[in-house]
């Protein structure tokens, strides 16, 4: 196997995945990962927290884009949880010795190559393990620009922390693939667009899909109120918000940017313009997240939460919900090609 | 955003980098580093302000002895009871009893030890407060 290359990524799930399914000989960009893993997705559910995290989320669920991308590209993962650290480590220094790449899932808060104050309780981090050199794990972090290394205590750490989407030591990795064939890419970007369209622009439950960012405009907008007493509450629920569109493994403006790409790579690939179009669409709501996150970023320095310092924020989510309501159900059609809007199919797997 | 207009803002990223995406010059879509981005920055220094303000009011808990130290080390350290009652072993009711004053001074130093592997503190550490709270910031 051609030895290993880090590529800096924007978001750590579909940059792994992007950079597991390359190496294993089927080229994958990080847009199109994230397209075909349907990774946008928008999340507020009825509480401030859940377990003490944030209740609001700007992806689908953690682990989603690896197996939606290779069960649309007709790809065998390989996928294992363990019991005991002592096994998981045993079976990662196996595999690493054949020069097979893994990723994992770990805890960011024991990972020590990176930044101080990045290192909050959060275990749906995902890097690759590429070799060992000196007793010390080869760590590929798609989200930072270099490879850094981890010894065996953090790592054993990192990948058996406890609480919310506890890891329980989960490993993935994809074989060699010997048969790539070009049309299953367009059968399973079709499959990602027509998952998205369908869960952002058409779903039937409020707090999920474009829908759900009025509903967090909604309760934004009573913060201020809410938590007359102490103001810092209320832009702590704030900014929980601008760190789960900006921070927390989004790769920043919570995915839109990435998916503006997708939609460009599509419009070339399907040689349809309309997408193009769409992908512009989507730049400008990318640019209209940033521009919420920058006052909300006054708002904090500020210390205010009055209700009339918050409208334009309010206002903002507002318009945002909307236009991407708009923009998705447009999308959703278009792929469908006019037909009657349903949850996505995948194909089936060749037997 | 446009390539010239990610922004460069490093404060937080300890001279790392990560990645964006973002338009070229010639329209098209490519992945950048970034230093970070300030709004990004104000938005984690709140959380960190609210962490170490729990971390100071469990500080005052255990000098008012409230609590035991064990509270304070959770709280430091930003972990539930439940997460340190999984990584030592042991019953989330144990840790929630080791959480009292009286219980905690007389701990066998066995368990001491057990807490000490799980926060990853000296033991000598873990039985009393630092001189000062910890920061986050």
């Amino acid at each position: 196997m051609s030895p290993f290359a880090h590529q800096l990524s924007a978001h750590c799930e579909s940059g792994v995945t992007a950079q597991l399914l390359t190496h294993a000989g089927l080229t994958l960009t990080e847009p199109r990962a994230l397209g075909i893993g349907s990774g946008l997705f928008f999340v507020q559910l009825p509480l401030d927290t859940l377990m003490g995290a944030p209740s609001t989320s700007f992806r689908s669920k953690p682990g989603s884009i690896f197996a939606k991308a290779c069960r649309r590209l007709a790809v065998p993962t390989n996928i294992r949880r363990y019991g005991n650290a002592r096994v998981a480590h045993d079976e990662l220094l196996r595999l690493v010795d054949q020069g097979q790449l893994v990723a994992l899932q770990t805890s960011v808060y024991y990972l020590e190559y990176l930044p101080r104050r990045f290192r909050f309780p959060f275990n749906a981090h995902n890097i690759i393990v590429y070799g060992r050199k000196d007793g010390r794990w080869l760590v590929s972090d798609p989200v930072l620009d270099q490879a850094a290394e981890c010894d065996d205590e953090s790592m054993s750490r990192a990948r058996f922390a406890a609480g919310l989407l506890a890891p329980r030591g989960k490993a993935y990795w994809v074989e060699p693939i010997r048969d790539a064939s070009p049309s299953r890419i367009t059968e399973a970007m079709a499959a990602g667009l027509r998952e998205t369209g369908f869960t952002m622009g058409h779903s039937p439950i409020p707090f999920f899909g474009a829908k759900a960012i009025g509903y967090l405009a909604k309760r934004c907008e009573a913060w201020p109120k809410r938590f007359a007493k102490q103001p810092q509450k209320a832009l702590l629920l704030l900014a929980n918000v601008v760190r789960m569109q900006e921070e927390i493994g989004t790769g920043g403006a919570g995915f839109r940017y990435l998916y503006a790409a997708f939609l460009q790579d599509v419009a070339d690939t399907f040689g349809d313009p309309a997408y193009a179009q769409m992908s512009e669409r989507m730049t400008a709501i990318g640019d209209t997240w940033r521009k919420f996150a920058g006052a909300a970023a006054r708002l904090f320095r500020g210390g205010q939460a009055t209700p009339e310092a918050f409208a334009p924020v309010v206002e903002t989510l507002r318009g945002l919900g909307e236009a991407e309501r708009a923009l998705f159900r447009e999308l959703s059609a278009q792929v469908r090609g006019g037909r009657k809007a349903l949850p996505a199919q995948n194909p089936p797997l060749p037997s | 955003m446009r390539t010239e207009e990610v922004p460069q803002d490093g404060a937080y990223l300890e001279g790392k980098k990560r990645g964006a995406y973002a338009v070229d010059a010639n329209g098209r879509y490519t992945v950048i580093a970034t230093a970070g981005w300030e709004a990004e920055t104000a938005a984690t220094r709140v959380a960190l302000e609210a962490a170490d303000a729990q971390i100071r009011a469990a500080f005052d808990d255990v000098m008012r002895g409230a609590r035991s130290a064990l509270w304070y080390h959770l709280a430091a350290r930003q972990l539930t009871a439940a997460q340190v009652a999984e990584y030592a072993g042991l019953w989330r009711l144990r840790v929630w009893w080791h959480l009292r004053p009286g219980p905690w001074a007389k701990l066998p130093v066995e368990l001491l030890e057990r807490y000490a592997k799980a926060l990853r503190v000296p033991a000598e550490k873990l039985k009393v407060l630092p001189p000062q709270p910890e920061s986050w910031l």
